[in-house]
């Protein structure tokens, strides 16, 4: 490995000292000069009909400038994947919590007082929440009637199915044969797992500042995800043109976790702002946020596998049931998403997948950290132990035996690369001693532990461009358009830029994200950004080096490829003594008037280094979901990069309570190169605070539609007591390099997750002995589990 | 939240006058962990708050002997978790202090607050039934003492009258040999509301390894918070054996009427009330056994 | 309907005139511009807006302004000192405890108030002490470890000077 000075080190946040010190700015911070507040009315029905909506006494009270309902805003539906949703509900509402009016007020009070003033009349419709009650062929309720003559967005062509109503996208996989894999196999096991409707609970609400430009145009200051597909998307469905669209990220955002990718209230804010002069803020409550700010996709997956005696896997068939809520949002990329689990981790002779994308009369999914991953990897990775405990082998043993090997092709056809899910296992089973038998606990509190391993694609297509300034001082100037949602983004990308000048990160200067100012690159999800900012952030110094080589050769009587940079100086390799200071490229005095005219360059006026990186992919086909096999030759692939963890829990279970103690935890990821150590680190902690949650008691409880708990008085999250202390928490490293990023490094963010709850329930069976596969694996189902059990 | 005139009365009378005044439309506000939630949810919208915070002397814990303990409504559950009074005999009601929410809270929240705020699953309310409490209310018709037992009426509703203030708790004394444990069980840890929360207070007669009184009281799994008053009877009187106690345990299970919601089912809580009170007599005996 | 609010706020004494239903995390907020303390649930369960009253930790969201009239307070903004940050605050940087640093003010601020009641707090009374300060980022690892080494650098530093002591 090459020796690096700031890559590969655990470099001190460039973030951190104005979050400790309360300096740090969010969007949740901002206000405008003249600035409104909005409100939004929200329908307490999941499916009713709008008979009437006064708005009258709203309109009326002082200091209420604008009110929305579903006849004052764009006649069209808008989607990103397929067209089913309406800016503000026209006449049927199809979940409690959809938007039916909205204000603009001078004040909150005012606004909140002026929302209650709005008077609707509902009628009740019959609705449907339960996703395999709606995707049945005649299900009690029809969420979209018209679904099949609605426009449909051009990427991923979403395939309804006409005999099943409520199917918004059904995407399937078909490599070789399973009905002969099953009948080579000596044991075919089957079993159903859900998962829990879940919120990501970030920790600022999310917010806009819509304000109406002079020019006709608008600028949206977002604490969201994306600006520049924020900017398509307003483009897109506003009409207005790109030239007259700004979008704006406050430095930070207040997590995200897929929670602040897509569209929520955008549309509404953006067309109160549309209506008046002033800037319009908007911010959801807490409550807001579980009721329309998104949530992970709940799911039912049917699996059946087949296995060898030895445990080699021959076949396997599963069935994704997703339930995407009222409207499709992002839900019908995590349909399609969900299928790169089933094929990253393990050699699948016969893979079939059927994964349905379900509407209901509840709100929208959106992504959750480990998108699509964490589905599969519930069911995979319980069923796993299930086979190894029929078939008498160890649980490391039988995925060991399974691990797609380097250049072997996957299910999908696509010749794997940089497969660290081997890797990740043996590191987490060498700390833990996973060979030697624990000591099992008689009395109350029973002891176990359970293991498993998961994968995670980053999508593709994906792009990006950066661009890299070098100023009159040496120093160099990013511009890029990562997300700082707390994943670190600007430490680690800044790393790179300083490692490729020989500069101290503190002479690298960041571009705060802006689409007038930084370029392209759709947003820090799907564990993009150091992969693939990093990649681009690495051409475009390359890109700018070369042109400080160019002007600095012939000072020194050289050519540009003898040259190399360090501390702001230009030296030849051969001879570093040699040099020249980037400064006395620029003229910065001139004799008459010293500095007044700033810093230029004679030649060049100033250096600015491009880098683009359009990530070369296959689509695969949508009959078989293989990709074609020249193509894959070609070494073109349907994802981007896969990464990897494993993880091991020890845990105690009280068999009078179901009380479950998680006590020590092993985990490990590959994330390709650790290019800052210790954030791979955080993410590696932070996803265990969040996964041993997902696992335990995380639920949105539902009644007819309607969320019971939202509020984190009920809606419970890990706290500083539920975490194992800290001795007891063991985090690996397990990188194994991927050719296209410069460093070998991948993403780390969400491949933590979904190992945790498998590996959690792994080690609850091994405890006491039963199964759950229903996650959240409650006290309560745990004890019903136990006294079932014992009859 | 809001709008509503705010008042700071110096004296409990004036309080008084104040309520007197504005009836139905005036709320008592002591630490605001309560009713600033659920006036910013818009559950409530009094049009005058009534802040009792700057009344002098209604923050105490006074030990008097036989005459028992007296709290005054104010106390902060902070200040009842680490009041020297509450380390030996009432020391179940430091237990259950501690068990109230996190530290940011207890140091706002009152006593006075989480008994008339009568939320079924209040912390404080099972040790001091268990403790055979009353409490000390006052208001234009004078002051009047009610059992606790008395004060609950159900979910949200106690005895207090509009123009009523909670002044002060009040517990007997505690007999020699008396031990007191409360337990609470959450949904996960300690954190959260109670699914069930367990008060027991047994007294001994050490002589005889006899139960000479026991009082169980229970949490979140009933409209009020409840005693268990067969179980309590079937242990009085009776030598002491762990079938005994398993029995007890069942009965207070059987005299619990929880509902399904969003922390459990009833048939959960059902199962937790029995297995937690069967911990809690038991670790109340070996106290008792201590004392 | 406006009243007068006097706070000794972060050592200074701030006058301001503001609804008695405006909560202390608002006036911070939108009346003081005092941007560091942060409101993530409103509903006093996550710790994010928590500041010191009287020395003692409170949820700034569920304190109506004039229950702190003419008290003290204690935000993220008064802790560090002209001479340098306040150990929490150091570690934290140095440990990585911070991600997003949403909920990091009311960490600390609830951290501060920890070790200034308890000096010598173990792992699992510092574990107690913060479990009403909820993190999404972080699985409080990195911040219990910032504490805990934080904790023996004010040991070790002159008690009664600097960093906010006695504001
Ligand atoms: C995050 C959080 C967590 C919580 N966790 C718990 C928990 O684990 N266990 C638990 O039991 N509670 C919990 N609570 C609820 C609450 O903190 C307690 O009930 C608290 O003791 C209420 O006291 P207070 O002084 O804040 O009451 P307030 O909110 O001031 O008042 C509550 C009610 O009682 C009335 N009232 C108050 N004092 C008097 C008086 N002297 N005379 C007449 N009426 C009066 C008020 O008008 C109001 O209706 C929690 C609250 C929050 C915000
Ligand atoms: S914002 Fe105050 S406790 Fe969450
Ligand atoms: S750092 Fe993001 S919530 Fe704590």
């Amino acid at each position: 490995m090459a020796e690096y000075k700031v890559l590969g080190k655990s470099v001190t946040r460039l973030d951190a000292l104005e979050k400790v010190t309360g300096k740090a700015r969010f969007c949740s911070d901002m206000s405008l000069p003249g600035m409104l507040y909005a409100k939004i009315l929200r329908s307490p029905y999941a499916h009713a009909r709008i008979l009437s909506i006064n708005t009258s006494k709203a309109e009326r009270l002082p200091g209420v400038r604008v009110v929305l309902t579903g006849k004052d805003v764009l006649e069209k539906r808008y989607g990103l994947f397929v067209f089913d949703q309406y800016i503000l509900a026209k006449d049927v509402v199809r979940y409690a919590g959809e938007g039916v009016a909205a204000l603009a007020a001078d004040s909150l009070d005012i606004a909140e007082k002026a929302i209650e003033l709005i008077e609707v009349k509902y009628e009740e419709l019959p609705a449907i929440f339960d996703p395999e009650e709606a995707f049945k062929q005649n299900p009690a309720a029809v969420v979209h009637p018209d679904l099949l003559s609605y426009q449909l967005g051009l990427f991923l062509t979403p395939q309804p199915v006409a005999e099943r109503p409520n199917v918004a996208h059904h995407y399937k996989i078909r490599h070789g044969d399973v009905e002969q894999g099953f009948k080579e196999a000596d044991l075919v096991l089957e079993g159903r797992f859900s998962l829990a409707r879940i919120h990501h609970i970030e920790a600022e609400p999310h917010t806009w500042i819509a304000q109406r430009q002079p020019d006709g145009g608008i600028t949206v200051w977002v604490g969201q995800q994306g600006i520049h597909l924020l900017k398509q998307y307003y483009t897109g469905i506003f009409g207005i043109p790109p030239s007259k669209i700004k979008v704006v990220a406050p430095s930070n955002v207040g997590g995200s976790f897929g929670g602040k990718v897509g569209l929520t209230a955008d549309p509404i804010v953006i067309s109160l702002a549309l209506k008046t002069d002033r800037p319009v803020k908007y911010s959801f409550t807490r409550e807001e946020m579980f009721k329309c700010g998104g949530t992970r996709i709940p799911a039912v997956i049917y699996i059946k596998d087949g296995v060898r005696r030895d445990g080699t896997l021959v076949a396997r068939e599963m069935r994704l049931l997703f339930n995407i809520g009222a409207y499709s949002s992002l839900g019908i990329l995590g349909v399609r998403n969900s299928n790169f689990g089933t094929m990253g981790s393990y050699r699948t002779p016969n893979l079939k997948v059927d994964s349905y994308g379900i509407y209901t009369n509840t709100s929208s999914a959106l992504a959750f950290r480990g998108f699509g991953s964490n589905e599969v990897t519930w069911a995979i990775e319980s069923h796993m132990d299930m086979l190894a405990e029929k078939l008498g082998i160890d649980p490391a043993q039988i995925r060991m035996k399974n691990f797609l090997k380097e250049g072997e092709p996957n299910p999908q056809g696509e010749i794997v690369h940089s497969i660290g899910a081997e890797e990740c296992l043996k590191e987490v089973t060498k700390t833990v001693e996973w060979g030697k038998t624990p000591v099992k606990a008689e009395g109350l509190w029973r002891k176990g532990r359970g293991l498993a391993v998961a994968n995670k694609y980053s999508m593709a297509p994906t792009a990006a461009v950066a661009l890299v300034r070098i100023l009159e001082d040496g120093s160099i100037e990013l511009r890029h358009s990562a997300d700082e949602v707390g994943q670190g983004a600007k430490t680690v990308l800044s790393q790179i830029a300083a490692e490729e000048f020989g500069l101290s990160i503190d002479r690298v200067r960041i571009v705060a994200a802006d689409t007038d100012a930084t370029p392209y690159f759709p947003a820090s999800s799907s564990s993009r950004t150091t992969f693939q900012l990093g990649k681009t952030i690495y051409l475009a110094c390359q890109d700018a080096k070369k042109q400080l080589f160019e002007l600095a050769a012939p000072r020194l009587g050289v050519l540009p490829e003898d040259l190399e940079t360090a501390d702001g100086e230009v030296y030849i390799k051969s001879s570093p003594a040699r040099s020249i200071r980037v400064k006395e490229l620029f003229i910065v005095e001139r004799p008459t008037s010293p500095q007044a005219f700033g810093a230029f360059l004679e030649e060049r006026g100033e250096i600015v280094g491009r880098g683009v990186w359009n990530q070369p992919f296959v689509y695969e086909n949508l009959k078989t979901g293989e990709i074609d096999p020249e193509a894959a030759r070609k070494g073109l692939r349907a994802a981007s990069f896969y990464s990897y963890a494993a993880q091991v829990t020890e845990l105690a279970v009280n068999v009078e309570t179901g009380e479950v103690k998680i006590e020590k935890v092993a985990t490990a990821g590959d994330m390709g190169f650790p290019v800052n150590p210790k954030m791979c680190q955080q993410q590696m902690e932070g996803a265990l605070g969040m996964g041993i949650g997902i696992a335990l008691w995380e639920e949105m409880i539902m009644d007819e539609g309607r969320v019971l708990n939202p509020n984190l008085r009920d809606y419970l999250v890990t706290t500083f007591q539920d975490m194992p202390a800290n001795q007891n928490v063991t985090l690996l490293m397990a990188p194994v390099p991927h050719k296209d990023n410069p460093y070998g490094a991948k993403g780390i963010a969400e491949v933590l997750v979904p190992p945790i709850a498998p590996s959690i329930a792994n080690a609850i069976y091994d405890a006491v002995g039963v199964r759950i596969t229903d996650l959240p694996i409650t006290r309560e189902k745990i004890l019903k589990a136990l006294k079932e059990k014992k009859r | 939240m809001g709008p509503f005139e705010y008042f700071e009365p110096a004296t409990v009378e004036e309080a008084v006058s104040l309520l007197k005044k504005y009836g139905e439309g005036a709320k008592i506000l002591a630490g605001g962990t309560d009713l600033v939630v659920m006036m910013r949810e818009r559950e409530i919208k009094p049009r005058y708050v009534i802040n009792l915070g700057r009344i002098a002397g209604l923050n105490y814990v006074h030990l008097d002997g036989d005459k028992g303990l007296r709290i005054g409504a104010l106390t902060t559950i902070a200040g009842l978790e680490r009041a020297p009074e509450l380390k030996s005999s009432y020391r179940i009601i430091s237990q259950a202090a501690a068990r109230l929410a996190t530290i940011a809270i207890r140091n706002m929240a009152t006593i006075g607050g989480n008994l008339c705020n009568a939320a079924p699953s209040a912390d404080m309310a099972p040790p001091l039934l268990a403790l055979k409490g009353a409490v000390k209310l006052t208001g234009t018709a004078g002051e009047r003492i009610v059992p606790l037992e008395e004060f609950f009426i159900g979910p949200g509703v106690t005895t207090l009258k509009p123009d009523e203030l909670m002044i002060e708790i009040q517990v007997p004394a505690v007999p020699a040999h008396t031990g007191g444990m409360y337990l609470k069980h959450g949904v996960k840890g300690a954190a959260g509301l109670a699914v069930v929360g367990v008060a027991a207070v047994v007294t001994l007669d050490i002589r005889d390894s006899v139960f000479e009184e026991v009082d169980i009281a229970l949490g979140a799994v009933a409209p009020t918070p409840i005693r268990a008053k067969r179980a309590e009877a079937l242990l009085k009187g009776q030598k002491i054996s762990d079938g005994l106690i398993e029995e007890a345990a069942r009965v207070t299970s059987d005299e619990s009427s929880p509902i399904d919601d969003v922390r459990g089912s009833a048939e959960y809580r059902r199962e937790m009330v029995r297995v937690r009170t069967w911990e809690a007599i038991r670790g109340a005996l070996k106290l008792a056994k201590s004392v | 309907m406006k009243q007068r609010l006097e706070l000794k706020l972060n050592g200074e004494m701030r006058e301001v005139f503001v609804e008695p239903w405006r909560t202390l995390a608002e006036v911070l907020r939108d009346e003081l511009g005092l941007l560091g303390t942060k409101v993530s649930c409103g509903t006093g369960d996550c710790g994010a807006c928590n500041v010191l009253l009287e020395g003692k930790v409170v949820s700034s969201c569920l304190v109506l302004a004039p229950q702190a009239q003419g008290r003290e307070i204690l935000t993220i903004e008064g802790l560090a000192t002209p001479e340098g940050l306040h150990p929490l605050q150091e570690a934290f940087i140095e440990h990585f405890a911070v991600q997003c640093g949403y909920c990091i003010p009311g960490m600390i601020i609830t951290a501060k108030a920890c070790l200034d009641e308890n000096p010598d707090a173990t792992e699992d009374e510092v574990r107690l002490a913060m479990s009403g300060n909820l993190c999404r980022c972080t699985g409080y690892v990195k911040v219990t470890e910032a504490i805990m080494a934080a904790k023996e650098k004010m040991k070790k530093s002159v008690s009664g000077t600097g960093y906010g002591k006695g504001r």
